[in-house]
């Protein structure tokens, strides 16, 4: 496990934070002050923050209502739209409500978290965000927008998902893929769980110079290593299947296929030039962070 | 010494209860767990528990004493107390006695009774002999009848419907045992219900005789047998045009309220139902109303049964019984005042019915019958009206001497020559008298009559007792005939205030009788003092002194009905035909009595007759008295054992501090 950078970061701290957007504003601002590129202020429509007037500067900027209280010249300054879209694309399958023993919190939560702590960065940066949460059916579809109320939006609609029903992937990416906006960043927050095939198929727009697609897989520690026991009758979260065994006994060879599993995903992303990260529920969420915003600000150049 | 009510449950406990630790013993242990994917798990050996650890032996060494704590439980552990040892004793002449009467068939008591008395010849190497009493007839197997056939005769024994009588085991009981043997023993099956014993005479079995008693079909609870209920009278009278009423009297022998629920079954099917409340030993009436039909006969019945189902019910016929019938005599000429005393007469007759069945019908065929010498009629009643030559013309004095004689009820008025009338009765010697003088000669005498007082010993005193008697009027009459004289074989039932005979009676050994009026009807003036004083002096003369209703014969089980030269014995509750008789047999109501004797009522019921030490009352307590039972130690040690065992060996927590997987 990684040693966090605060306490701020861990989600076993975060988890108390219930208001996703005030969770976003704790770890960017908060924990990871200047982790984001400074706002790019001009002509845009969401307001941003006053400043000194300075000679030469266009009266027009001037806020006149402020001098006449204040007797004192500031400019307003304004959110400069990027013109870049980020889509968060969330499995909200019931596996995805998966808990281990140890875990601070569920899959579900932990994409919630990191959703909104880039999409609070992204808001930060003038990026227009947009939510696409899924599991048999879509379940939330958010357009991407802009501002401060939308922000508001994303996050909302983040705290309110629940794990349910069984994950329908090559469905419900079809019918994200057929109404994506232009220059987009798709990040996915997903487990993955049995889409190694499916999903490098689907993110073949990531080809496309005006896409990007970036796979977040989100496990617990426990999926990767069994959890402990001696004998368990392991019961599909997603289907009715049981299996009773010893975990101790296939430990080894469980984990043997796991990694398996992530590097045939690794490189099936590659090969659709998707980048792909592996999250675990106890990491903080610094590392994911720079992860994000190192692609992000890659993607701007 | 412990011991086992049902040893053979200990060989099965084993065998149930080997695989079952071996089951445990190794069994696997799976705890349910939720999983994101179960793609890459694959199904493994999983470590048997029951090899893991020292410890396990320990849970199954717990689970093997657990395992012997219900076999052992299932086997009735008690423990009995060292009982001193006694003498050896000549082997004993045993006579067990089961009591048949019908409350035998409730509470389980016949059940208890011969589960006991099988054990005790299981039990025991005594000779026994085998008497069943209590249904009115006893049934006797002497004494070394084999213990096999004895037990068998016992499981076949069924309880009877006649009322119970224990005296029955009194007087037979000193028959059965041989004249030499020096132990004599009785062992008395019974509920000991009251009515059965309390007036049993115990004096003949002073002497050599041990009895046992053991008190059956007595439940532990504190209520007792207080559960039953019971259906006592069941009746069915007309109820207007085209419908019957049935009603019935429930009584409730328990000390608490109850509702309960009777039902009406016509044809098979339940006709109406009713909700009745019934008051703590109390009773309650309850009535139907039913349409008449071709159908002859309901039931009423409780819905639902209680411990003595036996009298939850009743049936009755739903027929009408046939009428009394009386009928007239009088000249075939009749004049106005003979039409009129007629015409009184039948309606006052005719009205003297009850609301039920129980009617008078005018027959003149059978008076004509009667008239003609034919013996066979049905005629209760005969009035002869205007009693005079005419009477002696058609020679009629044999045919009513002989009417009289066969138990028939004659009641004659005087005719206009009250002195033809009187001679005509002396010289058949049906009453000798001379009289005075005709009170207002042939005229109407418009003034009632009062009369006097009536003695406590007359037969009608009962009748007009009280203050009604004061102002009680005979009527308005006419021709009263003052008579003087008197036979003393002639009783005069009733006197004017001034002494005066205001009728006449003889009785015959036949029960027939022979009543003279001396004075002929008026009610031209009011029928008012007719209804009030007349009606009931005319009914009360004629009534017989054994007389019922004429509603179909009720007999109980065991009584006998007897008609024309037939008789028919009832044997069990129900509804039966017999000749041209509708019979109803019912449960006999004493047998429904709850009250059974106590342990310290049996020195009261044997009186001075029996010593203390020849009569042990024993129940079935007794018993258990000297055996103390363990299965409620062995209840809790398996609780012990079992909550321990699940304490110990449920899975092994995969919690850590307060977190709990999935």
């Amino acid at each position: 496990m990684l040693a966090p950078d605060t306490d701020l970061l861990s989600p076993a701290h975060l988890r108390r934070i219930e208001d996703l957007s005030l969770l976003a504003r704790v770890v960017v601002d908060g924990a990871m002050p200047g982790i984001h590129r400074s706002l790019k202020q001009g002509r845009g429509s969401e307001f941003f923050q006053y400043r000194p007037y300075e000679s030469g500067e266009d009266l027009k900027l001037v806020d006149w209502k402020v001098f006449a209280k204040r007797e004192e010249l500031v400019t307003k300054t304004y959110q400069e739209d990027t013109n870049f879209n980020l889509l968060f694309v969330l499995d909200t399958s019931a596996s995805m409500g998966f808990s281990g023993e140890f875990s601070p919190v569920s899959k579900l939560k932990y994409a919630s978290m990191l959703a909104a702590c880039f999409a609070y960065l992204a808001y930060r940066q003038g990026d227009r965000v947009g939510l696409f949460a899924y599991s048999d059916s879509v379940q939330n579809w958010i357009r991407p927008s802009s501002g401060s109320a939308h922000f508001g939006k994303i996050t909302s609609a983040l705290s309110n998902l629940k794990p349910a029903g069984k994950n329908n992937h090559e469905a419900c990416w079809d019918q994200l893929v057929a109404n994506l906006p232009g220059k987009t960043m798709v990040v996915f927050l997903a487990d993955f769980l049995e889409a190694e095939e499916v999903l490098p198929e689907r993110l073949r727009f990531a080809l496309s110079s005006k896409y990007e697609a970036l796979c977040l897989q989100i496990l617990d520690r426990e999926e990767q290593e069994l959890p402990k026991g001696d004998a368990l009758r392991f019961v599909e979260m997603e289907g009715d299947r049981e299996i009773s065994t010893s975990p101790a006994n296939i430990r080894r060879d469980y984990q043997l296929k796991m990694e398996e599993f992530q590097s045939r995903l690794s490189e099936n992303l590659s090969v659709v030039s998707a980048e792909f990260e592996s999250f675990f529920t106890d990491q903080d969420l610094g590392f994911a962070l720079r992860r994000f915003i190192g692609i992000r600000n890659q993607n701007l150049r | 010494m412990i011991e086992f009510g049902h040893p053979a449950a200990l060989w099965t406990g084993l065998a149930i209860g080997f695989p079952i630790l071996a089951h445990m013993a190794y069994r696997r242990i799976t705890e349910k767990y939720s999983f994101s994917s179960i793609r890459f798990i694959v199904p493994s050996q999983i470590p048997r528990s029951g090899r893991r650890t020292p410890t396990d032996k320990l849970l199954l060494l717990l689970r093997i004493i657990l395992f012997v704590a219900i076999t052992i439980l299932l086997a009735d552990p008690f423990w009995i107390n060292p009982t001193k040892p006694t003498e050896p004793q000549e082997s004993p002449e045993v006579v067990l006695a089961i009591d048949l009467s019908p409350s035998m068939g409730g509470w389980g008591g016949l059940v208890e009774a011969k589960e006991i008395a099988t054990r005790i010849l299981d039990e025991s190497s005594d000779i026994f002999g085998l008497l069943t009493f209590g249904d009115g007839s006893s049934q006797e197997w002497h004494i070394g009848t084999e213990v096999s056939e004895l037990k068998k005769e016992i499981a076949n024994l069924k309880h009877g419907w006649r009322r119970g009588n224990a005296q029955t085991i009194i007087e037979r009981i000193r028959s059965l045992f041989s004249a030499n043997v020096s132990r004599k023993q009785l062992i008395v099956f019974s509920d000991m219900q009251k009515g059965d014993w309390q007036s049993v005479d115990f004096s003949s079995l002073v002497g050599n005789l041990e009895v046992e008693f053991y008190q059956v079909g007595v439940p532990d609870d504190p209520e007792g047998r207080g559960d039953n209920r019971s259906l006592v009278e069941t009746k069915v009278v007309p109820a207007g045009p085209g419908k019957v009423r049935v009603w019935t009297i429930a009584r409730n022998w328990s000390g608490r309220k109850r509702e309960e629920q009777l039902e009406l079954v016509v044809g098979g099917e339940v006709e109406a139902n009713q909700t009745v409340v019934l008051p703590p030993s109390g009773s309650s009436q309850v009535q139907f109303i039913l349409p008449t039909s071709e159908i002859s006969q309901a039931t009423i019945r409780f819905s639902e049964p209680d411990s003595l189902p036996l009298d939850d019910q009743r049936t009755v016929w739903l027929k009408a019984p046939p009428p009394k019938l009386f009928g007239f005599w009088s000249n075939s000429v009749e004049d106005e005042s003979t039409k009129m005393e007629r015409n009184f007469l039948k309606v006052a007759v005719e009205s003297a019915g009850d609301n039920g069945w129980n009617r008078w019908e005018e027959s003149t065929e059978n008076a004509d019958g009667v008239r003609l010498g034919q013996n066979e009629q049905k005629l209760e009643l005969l009035l002869i009206i205007g009693m005079g030559a005419w009477f002696e013309t058609e020679k009629l004095g044999e045919n009513l001497s002989n009417f009289l004689d066969s138990g028939g009820i004659a009641i004659m008025t005087p005719g206009e020559i009250f002195g033809e009338t009187a001679s005509i009765l002396r010289d058949s010697s049906w009453f000798d008298f001379s009289f005075v003088r005709v009170a207002g000669g042939a005229s109407f005498n418009r003034n009632p009559f009062r009369i006097a007082s009536l003695g406590d010993r007359s037969r009608l005193s009962s009748l007009f007792s009280g203050n009604a008697s004061r102002d009680l009027y005979l009527t308005s009459i006419r021709k009263f005939g003052i008579l003087k004289d008197l036979d003393e074989s002639i009783e005069v039932p009733i006197r004017d205030r001034e002494g005066r005979p205001l009728a006449l009676l003889r009785e015959y050994e036949s029960e027939g009788r022979l009543i003279f009026f001396p004075f002929r009807m008026n009610n031209f003036w009011s029928d008012l003092p007719l209804r009030t004083s007349f009606l009931p002096l005319l009914m009360e003369l004629v009534r017989r002194e054994d007389s019922r209703d004429k509603t179909w014969p009720v007999l109980e089980p065991g009584s006998s009905f007897v008609d024309s030269d037939e008789t028919f014995v009832a044997e069990k509750p129900g509804v039966y035909r017999f000749g041209g008789k509708w019979l109803e047999v019912v449960f006999p109501p004493a047998e429904s009595v709850v009250e059974t004797l106590e342990k310290n009522d049996f020195p009261d019921v044997s009186g001075d007759s029996l010593s203390a030490n020849t009569i042990s009352s024993r129940d079935l307590n007794n018993e258990s008295n000297n055996r103390e039972s363990l299965w409620l130690w062995f209840a809790i040690l398996v609780a012990i054992l079992l909550t321990g065992e699940m304490l110990y060996s449920r899975p092994k927590s995969l919690t850590q501090g307060n977190q709990i997987y999935s």
